[in-house]
């Protein structure tokens, strides 16, 4: 018995009244607890030489507003330019229209792409979340551009090898190919 | 050639007799090893090495460095690699690249200035007081492609390059200690709201963080600010770059914000108490309270 009380003390100093009706849902008799009043408040009894005057003011209320954080990522303000100088780049809608398939941004505002390290490094494979649409087509798509780049830009004839899990919407790519995969998806206007 | 010739042309070829190519004769020597040598066989007094009893047969001697009163390992003196470690000042990184971006998707706001409460409240950094976070360092990485004119304000500051690139574009930078009560006020500021304390003031640095916070090439708050000016002609001249005059400017007013060494956030006063549930600040009134936030 004396547990119980000691758990109703608890509720009662964390949520005041809505505490009984939690303590008549979890305990059969009833009766001891519904007699139980509420915990006195914390005691005031300063005399009134120990209290200092205080001025209340609400002007320099807006200084504060601006230290609280902002709970939710923001959207982000439109450039008169892309990419902006830190490389940041926005969808195209109109050029992401005509395909088949869409890859949707993180609540980050950053392309899903995440290079990986299996077998203590030496298996290197880049990840590509959240796709939409046709993933075969766009397995296919970015295959071929990432082979086209590598024989552009590294002078490499080879192929690039792909799994695709339909269920979880996402494409490993094997090989650290993030910095064409990132050229393929600013093509595309994701 | 005579043969007394040939001799003599030998004899000048010949090393010359000296202390280090003489020997003593082989009987002096086996004579002075019997002397010094300590008897063994049948005349031994005792057996060297393990006898036959005692802790030297039986193996059961102290391991080295002990068996004395003070062991080897307190005699000898040591310094430790890690001595005062634990107590030193931790600066977390950010780059100027992370700050550009921070920009540019509109998480950190140019037009006003910046400091750790701004950086802490766009929860990028893992800032913890409680590991000996004093702060954030701006780092020079990106420093190329840094572009924004802001009014920033960091705890370290290490390369001059991170300096040149914000000055570059009319841009202002200060380092400012802030101590540990403070740093706990800025990291977290609805947790230090709600928990119903004043505004803290500001400490002073630390004795060996004074040079760094005074000293004008490293923008310290507590620098002279005629040095600094200075100092941003130099580092200009040094780097080839024209700097942009600060009295012209349209956001002049934003870019001459400081705060008081004493101060830790603009427009609010250490000692006043913010009440968020009735939107209002409550300002101490008595006497003995003022002169004590006074800075």
């Amino acid at each position: 018995m004396i547990r119980t009380f000691l758990r109703v003390n608890k509720l009662n100093a964390l949520v005041g009244k809505n505490s009984y009706q939690l303590a008549n849902f979890s305990r059969r008799s009833n009766q001891s607890i519904q007699e139980r009043k509420p915990l006195p408040s914390r005691p005031f009894n300063f005399e009134q030489d120990q209290l200092t005057n205080v001025i209340e003011s609400k002007e320099e209320f807006d200084f504060v507003k601006k230290l609280l954080p902002n709970l939710i990522v923001p959207e982000p303000p439109k450039h008169e330019s892309y990419p902006t100088p830190s490389g940041w780049v926005a969808p195209n809608y109109e050029k992401s229209s005509n395909l088949s398939y869409y890859v949707l941004r993180t609540r980050f505002h950053n392309y899903p792409i995440y290079p990986l390290e299996r077998e203590g490094g030496s298996r290197k494979l880049v990840k590509i979340k959240r796709v939409e649409g046709d993933i075969w087509q766009f397995d296919k798509d970015l295959r071929k551009f990432i082979e086209e780049c590598l024989e552009k830009y590294e002078n490499k004839k080879q192929t690039v090898y792909t799994q695709v899990n339909e269920v979880q919407r996402q494409v490993v790519v094997k090989g650290h190919h993030q910095e064409y995969v990132n050229k393929f998806f600013i093509e595309c206007g994701f | 050639m005579a043969s007394v010739e040939k001799a003599l042309l030998m004899l000048r070829n010949l090393p010359r007799v000296a202390l280090n190519n003489i020997k003593e004769f082989p009987e002096v020597i086996k004579e002075r090893k019997k002397q010094h040598a300590l008897p063994r066989g049948k005349d031994a007094k005792f057996k060297l090495g393990a006898d036959h009893k005692g802790a030297a047969q039986r193996m059961s001697r102290p391991r080295l460095g002990f068996g004395k009163s003070t062991p080897g390992y307190l005699r000898v003196p040591k310094e430790y690699y890690y001595e005062g470690h634990h107590l030193l000042r931790q600066y977390i990184p950010i780059s100027l690249l992370q700050i550009q971006r921070l920009i540019d998707l509109g998480r950190l706001n140019p037009n006003e200035p910046i400091d750790l409460t701004d950086i802490c409240n766009t929860k990028v950094l893992m800032l913890d007081p409680n590991k000996r976070h004093f702060g954030v360092q701006l780092t020079d990485e990106g420093a190329d492609i840094f572009k924004a004119k802001v009014n920033i304000e960091v705890q370290w500051i290490l390369s001059e390059l991170t300096i040149a690139a914000i000055e570059k574009n009319g841009g202002v930078v200060t380092t400012k200690y802030y101590d540990r009560d403070c740093v706990y006020a800025m990291s977290d500021t609805i947790n230090f709201f709600s928990s119903g304390k004043p505004i803290p003031k500001n400490g002073t640095p630390p004795l060996n963080a004074i040079e760094y916070y005074t000293s004008a090439s490293n923008r310290g708050y507590l620098a002279n600010p005629d040095e600094i000016r200075v100092e941003r002609l130099k580092l200009a001249q040094k780097y080839g770059y024209t700097l942009p005059d600060l009295e012209k400017d349209p956001l002049k007013e934003m870019l001459s914000k400081r705060k008081d060494p004493r101060q830790i956030w603009h427009g609010l006063e250490p000692g006043w108490l913010v009440n968020l549930k009735d939107q209002c600040i409550l300002k101490p009134a008595d006497k003995e309270w003022i002169d004590y936030y006074k800075s």
